[in-house]
């Protein structure tokens, strides 16, 4: 009784899949494509053409390509090409730092704007802190992260981070007066002038602190190390703790009321928040656009090696275009879409907001003392 | 009638006959599905309706207040939460924030997504998303809302609950008349009325038990 007219509903695909379809034919008479093994099996190809994958399907979307590289047989090794593919297809769709709605913390009830202003500070002061003001900040940051993340979030996002700052802690430290700069001083040595040498320093105090070889760590080197890595700490982790506490929308408004200022200088506000807001949103949506792209590419189990270089890199060139060309073709559906939703233009629309919590007094008052205290610091050791 | 095309013509680049005289009638209050084979000119009609393409002849009649919802929900779903987005179809009225929390939940709980109101809208499922879709059309209290093939994309339990959201807003206060674009006959079970497009023209239109018998017998033949 029930029946659908066509078996293929799948054009979401279909249109990323008509220019490679042409193209895998085309690889097929030249003999350039490897036929698909007998062992793959059929289901999931057919599975994988009617689905859109989604984000929680890395593994399967992996195993799709190495089940094309295993059709090649045993003697094939992984290609370059082959490394780009896996890199799409093993990565999330999600961007990176996404807002977290639950649970709540303290963090979620501060207003944007604040927290906005919380990061320029951060950026221009911490820098030129004394360490153990950037320790202590760090300290805050982290016992921040961990209240307010799950432990599956902060966990690696930390780890990660401490990795990034442990390797630019040691590289600065290491670098930056393990070369000196061959300089010839224009003052004749002491020696020469028959003038006594300088008194050795009868403190504690070292400049060099480390030598050994061609490595010196030096006060400056690692002064300059800790700020560097602290520095860089600071401002991505806090970067991060404002995605993932705050909306993308009313981050956008936030900044829409910083740069508002601007509008007398003409600069078109609401269309830059407007674009804000609308690749925050997309983001997403080309990372998938993406992955559809490379997941055609793996299907095919295309034998890169047999290709060539240059005819690899045609098909890395026209999947391009493609993923331009689908990527304007959805564009002109948002707009559409945009329009039959009553959309004329940005200054003329508003963006609701804040529909469902409001900032809480306390929390603001928290923040903007802490904003005080650093901007206070910075003065005092300027 | 809730909604009415008359011998309505459409062309593409003005060589290919995509409609030619179509013509139908959707009664107030009811869920009209609108069934045919692909590239029979069921979008293209649903578009005309909606105001989006103007066609080349025939006149067609709609309330003021339409609400579309597009097969792909990726597409109309632009604003990074729920919250924000179902509220994007107010941005033109100028509320206070109150009425928008007040009509948003509505919208949200005729779909059944009033839990997802913080959700980021990029970790929703297919179905949600369309769901999420519809709340933003519903948001605008449309007298028609036009629905365009929303279930190409989703599986068995999601095309079940984007139906089931549909259906409620049908049968709800507002007594919304929703056209329902598909070439899936499973659907017809849940409509109240129904017609069948092919060659750019509608065939015939009556109960869904008529639409399909009618259309088993062509199919006999």
């Amino acid at each position: 009784m029930l029946q659908r007219f066509h078996k293929h509903h799948c054009t979401h695909n279909a249109i990323a899949g008509t220019d490679q379809t042409s193209l895998a034919n085309a690889r097929w008479k030249q003999g350039l494509l490897q036929p698909k093994p007998a062992t793959r099996p059929h289901t999931h190809q057919r599975c994988a053409r009617s689905r859109r994958p989604t984000v929680g399907r890395p593994r399967a979307l992996l195993g799709l390509l190495q089940a094309g590289r295993a059709g090649r047989g045993k003697g094939s090794s992984e290609s370059i090409e082959d490394k780009v593919l896996s890199t799409f297809l093993s990565g999330s769709a999600t961007p990176y730092s996404s807002y977290i709605a639950d649970p709540r913390s303290f963090l979620h009830d501060v207003h944007p704007i604040i927290k906005q202003v919380w990061l320029v500070v951060v950026l221009g002061t911490a820098g030129r802190a004394p360490a153990a003001v950037q320790a202590s900040l760090c300290l805050v940051t982290v016992l921040q992260t961990i209240s307010t993340l799950p432990p599956r979030l902060w966990q690696p996002q930390l780890k990660r981070l401490g990795l990034l700052c442990t390797v630019i802690l040691l590289f600065v430290c290491i670098g930056a007066d393990s070369v000196p700069p061959k300089l010839q001083t224009r003052a004749p040595p002491p020696q020469v002038s028959g003038l006594p040498s300088l008194a050795a320093s009868k403190g504690a105090y070292k400049h060099v602190l480390f030598h050994w070889g061609i490595f010196t760590i030096t006060q400056r080197s690692l002064t300059l190390a800790c700020s560097s890595a602290s520095l860089t700490f600071l401002a991505l982790q806090s970067a991060s703790l404002t995605l993932t506490t705050t909306p993308s929308e009313e981050i956008a408004l936030a900044l829409q009321s910083l740069m508002s200022p601007l509008r007398f200088l003409g600069v078109p506000v609401k269309q830059v928040t407007l674009s804000v807001l609308l690749a925050l949103r997309f983001m997403a949506l080309v990372l998938e656009e993406m992955r559809n792209l490379a997941l055609g590419l793996a299907m095919r189990g295309v034998d890169w090696k047999a290709m060539g270089p240059g005819s690899g890199l045609n098909v890395i060139v026209r999947l391009v275009g493609r993923l331009f060309s689908n990527l304007f073709r959805q564009s002109e559906a948002v707009a559409q879409a945009l329009h039959a939703r009553g959309f004329v233009s940005a200054d003329e629309h508003t963006i609701y907001t804040g529909l469902l919590h409001k900032s809480r007094p306390f929390n603001n008052v928290i923040c903007c003392s802490a904003i005080a205290g650093l901007l206070a610091q910075a003065f005092v050791h300027l | 009638m809730a909604a009415t095309a008359s011998n309505v013509c459409v062309s593409l680049d003005g060589q290919r006959q995509v409609l030619s005289n179509a013509s139908l009638s959707i009664q107030k209050g009811t869920l009209h599905m609108l069934l045919g084979p692909n590239a029979c000119g069921k979008s293209t009609l649903l578009r005309v309706l909606g105001g989006l393409l103007k066609p080349d002849s025939g006149t067609f009649s709609v309330p003021s207040s339409i609400g579309y919802v597009f097969q792909n929900p990726d597409h109309q779903v632009v604003m990074p939460t729920v919250a924000a987005d179902v509220a994007f179809g107010l941005g033109r009225q100028k509320l206070p924030a109150a009425e928008v929390h007040r009509r948003v939940l509505e919208a949200l709980r005729l779909v059944g997504m009033e839990d997802c109101l913080e959700r980021a809208c990029h970790t929703l499922s297919g179905g949600q998303k369309q769901r999420v879709a519809i709340a933003g059309a519903l948001v605008q209290n449309p007298q028609v809302l036009l629905l365009d093939e929303l279930t190409t994309f989703l599986e068995a339990g999601d095309q079940a609950a984007v139906l089931t959201a549909v259906r409620a807003a049908v049968d709800g206060p507002q007594r919304v008349t929703a056209l329902w674009v598909t070439h899936r006959f499973e659907e017809l079970t849940r409509a109240d009325a129904a017609s069948f497009m092919d060659g750019g023209r509608v065939q015939m239109t009556g109960t869904p038990q008529n639409v399909l018998r009618r259309m088993h017998r062509m199919k006999g033949r």
